[in-house]
């Protein structure tokens, strides 16, 4: 009994301690209803036809909101700040579709790194004036306002070492931004 | 519609059944250079089939702890190679089972997708030697979002294929279990839903387990 006991203490420590230590960030499906007006006016000019599914993303230093919707093929990603203001357009393409010259430069980056690479993702990142990526959205034409990056999601490793990154490259190729990506548990799908 | 249902109850009743609960408390331990420890304590508490077709009041009985040790190690980012220990305590008599393991989990835009192949080798003091081949997919499907978050709940699917083979007679048995989970937070989690297994296809001699599942996953 005693034995029981103890092991029923161990659990509830250990289940108050993993209560406590999570970090908060979320993201949940949200009602059109629950989206700021300016948001949903940005999406209605934009004129997208298919069904949009917006999202809303909780963190401890605030939150946003993302419409993801499928237009000519093409799977997109709007980004807005807590208020409803645009902030980036994102859309899925193939590593083949990048400009020659900025897929040599980044593929020099990614040699120096790392000892074997696979590229996982590839978006397109734009972002500008609102009514300008309204026009570039219904045109496909950017207007030169219009800053187009690139967002790789890729699995690189060196030393025997493997780790999952998010790159952001400029249009020319040259690297803004690194950031590890942690990937969740994954137990309660292996046991 | 009503009777299809019934016929198909009907024939599953007629045969071998089992009824019960399947509480499991699972434990998970990151050790340094990507290996990982599990511990799962599984009980099985049931009603036997005979008191079901004699219509006698129904007992639920304590069957079996499960007590298994796994130690994995991290081969790639997705995946993981793992190795350990089944010790069950039933009808007095101690049953010992290794396993080996291989799992892969993919992550896709709305889902995740595990795929586990799995060997083990079960030896008791009475039966011969039981080898046996495993594979495992697992559906974890968030019922918010794209991914499961902490307070969010999530869907599980396993469908389980086991090729048993026992002094020269194979068996094959599947396993299907759809789970209803809550994420309290990125290290604990809960589970339920139904285990429905069902063996006896190359014998013809079918045997159908309809268990409760109640799981509980803690990171320690």
């Amino acid at each position: 009994m005693k034995v029981y006991l103890s092991l029923l203490l161990v659990l509830v420590c250990c289940l108050t301690k993993s209560f406590a230590q999570d970090k908060f960030e979320k993201e949940s499906r949200i009602k059109k209803a629950q989206v700021p007006v300016t948001a949903l006016n940005f999406i209605k000019a934009a004129g997208f036809s298919q069904k949009i599914k917006w999202y809303k993303e909780e963190s401890l230093v605030g939150y946003s909101y993302e419409a993801k919707t499928i237009d000519q093929g093409r799977k997109y990603s709007v980004e807005f700040d807590s208020l409803g203001k645009i902030e980036d357009i994102e859309y899925k393409i193939s590593w083949a579709a990048i400009s020659p010259l900025a897929k040599a430069k980044i593929e020099a980056y990614f040699d120096r790194k790392y000892q074997k690479k696979k590229i996982v993702k590839v978006q397109v990142q734009v972002s500008g004036p609102s009514p300008s990526l309204i026009q570039w959205i219904k045109n496909k034409k950017a207007p030169p306002e219009i800053t187009t990056k690139y967002e790789l999601v890729i699995k690189g490793s060196k030393a025997k070492q493997s780790q999952m990154m998010e790159y952001l490259f400029t249009e020319a190729g040259t690297v803004e931004r690194a950031s590890k990506i942690v990937l969740k548990n994954t137990d309660h799908l292996e046991y | 519609m009503l009777c299809v249902l019934g016929s198909l109850c009907s024939s599953i009743w007629a045969q071998e059944n089992t009824l019960g609960t399947l509480p499991s408390l699972n434990l998970n331990k990151a050790l340094k250079n990507d290996w990982r420890l599990n511990l799962s304590i599984q009980a099985r508490n049931g009603i036997t089939e005979r008191q079901i077709e004699c219509g006698r009041p129904s007992t639920y009985e304590y069957v079996h702890t499960d007590y298994t040790l796994i130690a994995a190690k991290k081969t790639g980012l997705n995946n993981a190679l793992a190795g350990g220990i089944l010790l069950r305590y039933e009808n007095q008599e101690l049953i010992v089972r290794y396993i080996q393991q291989f799992t892969l989990v993919r992550k896709y835009s709305a889902f995740r997708m595990a795929h586990r192949f799995r060997m083990d080798q079960t030896k008791s003091q009475t039966d011969p030697l039981k080898y046996r081949l495993r594979y495992r997919a697992t559906l974890e499907l968030p019922l918010n979002g794209t991914v499961v978050d902490p307070k969010e709940w999530y869907l599980k699917i396993n469908n389980e294929y086991l090729n048993a083979f026992q002094a020269q007679t194979h068996d094959l048995e599947v396993r299907l279990v759809p789970l209803v989970g809550y994420k309290f937070s990125e290290k604990n989690k809960l589970e339920t839903g139904f285990d429905y297994r069902r063996s006896g296809f190359v014998n013809n001699a079918a045997n159908n387990d309809f268990w409760l599942s109640l799981n509980w996953y803690l990171i320690l």
